[in-house]
């Protein structure tokens, strides 16, 4: 089946402003953009911050199609936007016909899964410190030249490290601040300068060392 | 563009290392070939042996991240090479492989998600009720009306069951009027903890974890009353007559759970926030509170317990407070103190202070803990019976939480 084909039989419009799914609802479907942009955002504390804006030929809420999770962010349309609308119903006829389209979600589940598996090595961790030493390096690690990186400007703020931690933040907070005293970090309102990656590579590998036994 | 080439590749040779990094995908020809993989927590290795005609390397390549196993031949062998843009051609003329590989890799990265919610003890079907309400009154406060009307509306077509459908409903008739959010009203955990209380005297079969319509499970807690079929004066009984014996170390076992994070409206049951207050700024939290807590968590995790116990116990003097987020740092001292006199290694007053938190915030997030706790505190001092009740009474309690599953793993075992 060919682009115009699919459009009109999956295809569907959303206006300006036009919610297209709502953080926490139900849902089983994703879309891929065909024309405009969507914004991705949640609610934090009763603001809504933006975490994306996604255009022409991004795929959002796929991880409806292999989970029955609510979603876990809000999708808004941020001016007129086409999408074609995927469910379990018509996912192998759209990707049978499409193999492009296939292959992208490939590459998106490819990421995906090294990202799950990375979060998890953090979560594995039993001590606290350490979890927020590797989720310092796990940010670092999008840095093209991370293996020489002695120290790293990390657009996050002590929130984000908690969530990765999975930790609250009252627990994350004066780790942060003792760091910070101590000449480790420099805490800023919108990011954490880390001054020695290595002493954080060195606390990550010897705690799993030592779970290891 | 050329096809892919063929390399072969002697006994005992890496095709690749664990950690490097390689956009080139393989697919085996002849010879045997061995993927060696370690656990997330590097605790096991895994030795997988590739099938002739099967693909490797293909995650790493297409992600552009690091190899996650070492690729090593066991007898000479040869390999199809595939460069990146090769194998997205070759993908394109083979539907039927790409479905079937987003099969396999949808499969890992359900398991690997499943793995993360365990380790969060993310919120079940119930809060995702309570937390849509909240995200459509967000937006209504924030004068989103059409996102406002989205959410409500979503949230009346998926929790149809829900003792908030009547307040969603009425949310949703005063958008439709064009009527700014009613300050007035109680905030959402205020009204579930009336709900709650109007049915506080249910027996605990009332607590069915079976009954899934979005209510039940998210209630909190039930109160100390209902909460052991022994009584929970008993609680403070437990520093009478213990033997001295050897602490269990809990932050080093199992029984040691991560913290999870403060709804960010506190659910504590004798603080009624109102919707004006709500609305209103974030509550000022008086650094004195705050700081004493946060340094006991500091001396804990240095491990001195001493000068985290005097902390707790500074933060615990601050008797007057003015709103939730303060009330939640003297509740979450109050908890803190018990497991530091634990980790100390002074069974009676941790046993103690547990048992003086269960009845003083009996709808904590930590409730679930604090009386696990006091299971495996009375279980070391031989009195099984009270450990096997409260273990019991935690598998009763919703949400069905790894608590809940903890709970029940330790009553398997004392049952045996």
């Amino acid at each position: 089946m060919q682009l115009e084909g699919l459009t009109s039989k999956f295809g569907k419009e959303f206006q300006p402003g036009e919610m297209i799914f709502c953080e926490f609802e139900p849902g089983d479907d994703f879309y891929l953009i065909q024309k405009g942009k969507v914004k991705i955002s949640k609610i934090v504390k009763d603001t809504e911050k933006t975490m994306d804006i996604l255009e022409a030929g991004d795929i959002f809420g796929e991880m409806a199609i292999l989970e029955e999770q609510p979603r876990s962010a809000s999708a808004t349309a941020v001016d007129t936007v086409t999408a074609l609308h995927f469910n379990r119903e018509n996912f192998v006829t759209l990707m049978s016909s499409q193999p492009q389209l296939a292959f992208k979600l490939l590459v998106i589940f490819t990421k995906r899964i090294y990202d799950a598996r990375r979060r998890l090595k953090i979560l594995l961790l039993d001590d606290v410190q350490a979890k927020v030493c590797d989720a310092f390096l796990m940010l670092s690690e999008k840095e093209p030249n991370y293996r020489d990186l002695k120290e790293v400007v990390l657009r996050i703020t002590a929130d984000g490290i908690a969530h990765w931690c999975g930790e609250s933040v009252e627990k994350i907070q004066p780790i942060l601040s003792h760091w910070a005293k101590i000449g480790k970090v420099e805490l800023f309102a919108d990011r954490i300068h880390v001054n020695n990656l290595n002493d954080c590579r060195r606390l990550v590998s010897a705690k799993r060392k030592e779970k290891t036994g | 563009m050329s096809g892919p080439t063929l390399r072969t590749y002697k006994a005992g040779s890496i095709i690749y290392f664990i950690e490097d990094r390689g956009s080139e995908v393989f697919v085996l020809q002849k010879g045997r070939i061995v993927l060696i993989s370690n656990s997330l927590d590097n605790a096991t290795e895994t030795k997988e042996d590739v099938q002739k005609g099967e693909f490797f390397g293909v995650k790493s390549a297409l992600g552009m991240y690091p190899r996650e196993e070492t690729a090593q031949v066991l007898s000479d062998a040869v390999v199809l090479v595939f460069t990146p843009q090769m194998f997205e051609v070759f993908c394109m003329k083979n539907t039927r492989l790409v479905l079937q590989m987003l099969k396999v890799f949808s499969g890992q990265l359900r398991k690997v998600h499943r793995k993360v919610r365990e380790l969060l003890g993310e919120a079940g079907q119930q809060e995702n009720s309570i937390e849509l309400l909240r995200t459509a009154e967000s937006f209504y406060k924030s004068n989103e009306m059409d996102h406002a009307s989205y959410a409500f509306k979503a949230f009346l077509k998926n929790y149809d069951n829900s003792p908030l459908k009547s307040r969603a409903q009425s949310m949703l008739n005063l958008i439709s009027k064009n009527q700014p959010y009613p300050v007035e009203m109680d905030s959402i955990d205020s009204v579930m903890s009336k709900i709650y209380a109007g049915e506080s005297d249910l027996n605990t079969n009332q607590f069915d974890l079976s009954n899934d319509n979005g209510y039940h499970n998210s209630m909190e807690p039930p109160p100390l009353e209902n909460f052991s079929n022994a009584d929970h004066n008993d609680l403070h009984d437990i520093d009478i007559d213990i033997p001295e014996m050897d602490i269990p170390d809990m932050d080093n076992s199992d029984m040691e759970l991560p913290d999870m994070d403060l709804p960010s409206i506190s659910s504590s049951s004798n603080l009624n926030t109102s919707a004006a207050a709500v609305a209103a700024a974030p509550p000022v939290v008086k650094p004195g509170i705050s700081q004493l807590y946060y340094d006991g968590i500091n001396e804990f995790s240095r491990q001195n317990w001493d000068a985290a116990i005097k902390k707790f116990e500074a933060s615990l003097q601050q008797t007057k407070f003015e709103n939730d987020a303060e009330a939640s740092f003297i509740e979450k001292s109050s908890f803190e103190l018990a497991r530091t006199y634990l980790k100390k290694g002074d069974l009676n007053t941790s046993g103690n202070k547990f048992a003086e938190f269960v009845k003083k915030y009996p709808r904590s997030q930590n409730i679930k803990k604090a009386m696990m706790y006091i299971a495996d505190i009375y279980e070391k001092k031989g009195d099984k019976q009270r450990a096997i009740a409260l273990y019991n009474k935690v598998i009763g309690m919703p949400p069905r939480d790894k608590d809940s599953s903890y709970a029940k793993q330790q009553l398997d075992r004392l049952m045996k």
